[in-house]
């Protein structure tokens, strides 16, 4: 019977280096990285795709009367896409898809939901608005402002955590 | 069938129509979108259980849609509501009501003596106070889950 020994001495070099080490970790895999980099593009084509089918919707497409999207909340909508996209990989968080719709004014919905927390994002034509929500109670577990460049990471660690 | 169109009880359940789109499983658990209670008029539409026989089945629109249920209790307890002013002061409280809205004889929409509106008392100045109640209608009727599934899932 082939019995398998390891002897320390043969262990592959990549084991025996702190430095080395440091690079075989997982966060740090070319391959792995490379590997979820492209999943990620592919789910942003998937979405950008989500967006523009948007344009197809007619006006009352919920049979509750709402407007037709605008085409310019949906381009503002893809250009906010790429941005908060960027800021999440570059920061290494992971990335979550958001569930994409329309209100009633023909704005563009991005939502996500984790656990208890929600965050809402509404595109218009000019400008972007977030609400987080973390109950049901309108005053005392919402807020909202405008979306910022700057202040995508701290609305994705609040609803990461 | 006895029609009753006063006031809406506390106890009363309330069926409201869920478009597909306006929903996602995709955790295991229900999350209606806050782009299911859409309203142009700030109002949206529910259909009360004691006038359409308790059948949930009444209120959808479309097969794809989907039918979810929430007491008026709960919606009124959203309560105080408040706008904040351009300095971030409270300015305006709103109570939020459900108010019987039967509909008959109308140009375009068919007969519902179960409609009724859950409105804002005053009426809300800006949408993003509309926004938040759309927020909380949502949260509240996805705890309870389907009373009528869709006939396609959304993603």
């Amino acid at each position: 019977m082939f019995v398998a020994t390891v002897d320390a001495y043969t262990l592959p070099a990549f084991q025996q280096t702190s430095s080395n080490t440091h690079l075989a970790r997982k966060e740090n895999d070319p391959l792995s990285h490379k590997v979820k980099s492209s999943i990620a593009n592919l789910s942003l084509q998937g979405l950008k795709q989500k967006l523009t089918a948007l344009q197809r919707l007619p006006e009352n497409w919920d049979n509750v009367g709402s407007a037709k999207p605008n085409p310019l909340a949906i381009s503002n909508a893809v250009n906010w896409l790429e941005k908060i996209y960027s800021e999440i990989v570059l920061a290494q968080l992971e990335w979550r898809a958001p569930h994409i719709s329309a209100s009633e004014a023909g704005d563009v919905v991005f939502e996500w939901w984790r656990d208890d927390h929600k965050l809402t994002i509404y595109f218009g034509a000019d400008q972007a608005e977030f609400i987080q929500v973390w109950g049901a109670h309108i005053k005392n577990e919402m807020a909202d402002g405008q979306l910022e460049t700057a202040g995508i990471l701290s609305l994705w660690k609040w609803l990461s955590a | 069938m006895m029609m009753v169109l006063g006031k809406v009880e506390d106890d009363e359940v309330l069926y409201r129509s869920v478009p597909n789109g306006c929903f996602t499983t995709a955790d295991g658990a229900l999350r209606l979108t806050s782009t299911a209670f859409n309203d142009p008029t700030q109002k949206p539409s529910v259909d009360r259980a004691k006038l359409c026989d308790a059948n949930p089945a009444y209120t959808r629109k479309r097969p794809t849609d989907g039918v979810v249920s929430l007491t008026a209790r709960s919606v009124r307890q959203i309560a105080d509501v408040v706008q904040n002013d351009k300095h971030g002061n409270p300015k305006l409280a709103y109570a939020i009501a459900v108010i019987p809205d039967p509909i008959k004889d109308h140009l375009i929409l068919p007969d519902n003596l179960a409609h009724a509106i859950i409105m804002a008392n005053p009426d809300f100045e800006s949408g993003s106070v509309f926004r938040k109640l759309k927020e909380s209608l949502a949260r509240i009727a996805s705890q309870g889950g389907w009373v009528v599934e869709p006939s396609v899932a959304s993603k």
